[in-house]
């Protein structure tokens, strides 16, 4: 058995680490705090943003711009990987990379070149272990400078895609759906699904455009790029602290079991060790009374 | 009769979100109003003064350009910012 004082060092340490955590755990809310409000004020906006893409794509001759390009066949896929730059976040980037890799040896069997953009730092990591490099990696992307990352990133899309470089292209990512459930998705932002399309089969009219096709496409169509990019990663950040959040929580709850335990034993210890020495003292005047009565 | 569907959305707020009976907005060609049954439209705004009318009241705001669509009796304006009167 561990002496009493190896068992108080043990407690004291693990009081320390469970101090780290349970502040670790207050950043976390504080960040969630304010990513959330960010993103749920900016979710209506990239809705709507979506939704009138995906009408126009639906009306609007392919065509026209590049970006309605419809591949007739999909073979080279371009996935925008989102991770976190550090861990103790829970199961957030190894879920996320687990998922993603059964998807490349399952699904994405069909394509023949896979092309990868990572945010953060985590899932870069772990893809380089196994030899996939990214086209690009974005790290240390926090709330202050995320929209300059999403639309650095979305103008590299546009411009792979309108050279036709790619064919599809895919947002991985992990959706905040509450604090307490963050869910994978896979999204594909390119070619622009078409909203509706199953309703009916026949084309709807096209849309007056104002002041010129062309340039309400364009601002439109690489806008909403940027948009899908933007909400990705917001969403992507404000799981990420919420899920970090939950991960603190628990291990700080778990800390208090350990310090409990250790402390039961400390106590075991030290009342074991008492009567010892009680048994001691009692057997030695127990002799000395014997000696004595002689 | 308030039967447009208007939504006025900026990336930090939704400003509105309800039923009128007609809107005037600034597009980049100029000023465009919309009642029930308009053709499918999608313009550039110019900065400049949205109004709408629900009933007897009309209310405006300053957008700061952007974009608006209209289809299926449904307004929808994105814009950077709003100023409200």
């Amino acid at each position: 058995m561990a002496s009493l004082r190896q068992i108080r060092s043990k407690i004291k340490s693990v009081k320390g680490t469970r101090r780290i955590m349970s502040a670790m755990k207050l950043i976390s809310a504080v960040k969630l705090r304010r990513a959330q409000e960010l993103l749920l004020s900016f979710r209506p906006y990239s809705d709507a943003f979506m939704e009138i893409t995906k009408n126009l794509a639906r009306r609007c001759d392919p065509e026209r711009h590049p970006l309605l390009r419809r591949p007739e066949q999909v073979k080279r896929l371009h996935i925008v990987f989102m991770t976190s730059d550090r861990g103790l976040c829970g199961s957030f980037n190894s879920n996320l990379i687990r998922k993603l890799e059964t998807y490349l040896v399952t699904d994405a069997k069909k394509y023949e070149e896979i092309k990868f953009t990572f945010r953060g730092r985590r899932g870069r990591d772990h893809f380089s272990r196994n030899k996939i490099t990214g086209v690009e990696s974005y790290t240390g992307i926090n709330e202050r400078n995320y929209k300059e990352t999403a639309e650095k990133v979305a103008s590299e899309l546009v411009s792979e895609y309108v050279r036709e470089e790619t064919d599809e292209i895919i947002l991985v990512y992990n959706y905040f759906r509450s604090a307490l459930t963050q869910v994978m998705v896979y999204e594909r932002i390119l070619p622009i699904e078409q909203w509706g399309e199953t309703k009916d089969d026949s084309t709807p009219i096209d849309y007056l455009y104002e002041p010129t096709r062309e340039a309400v496409l364009k601002k439109l169509l690489t806008n909403y790029v940027r948009v899908r990019v933007e909400r990705a990663i917001e969403e992507s950040l404000t799981s990420e602290h919420a899920s970090r959040m939950t991960a603190m929580e628990s291990a700080t709850s778990n800390a208090d079991d350990v310090i409990k335990k250790l402390t039961l034993l400390a106590n075991k210890t030290r009342q074991t060790m008492i009567t010892t020495e009680l048994m001691d003292i009692v057997n030695g005047t127990e002799s000395l009374r014997k000696g004595g009565a002689d | 009769m308030a039967d447009i569907h208007l939504q006025v959305i900026t990336p930090v707020n939704l400003i509105v979100d309800e039923r009128v009976d007609e809107v005037v907005a600034p597009g980049e060609a100029g000023e465009f109003g919309v009642l029930p049954g308009h053709v499918p439209f999608i313009t550039m705004l110019a900065e400049g003064e949205l109004r709408y009318k629900k009933g007897a009241h009309e209310k405006k705001m300053i957008v700061e350009g952007g974009i608006a669509e209209v289809r299926d009796d449904k307004v929808t304006v994105l814009t950077d910012r709003v100023i409200l009167d």
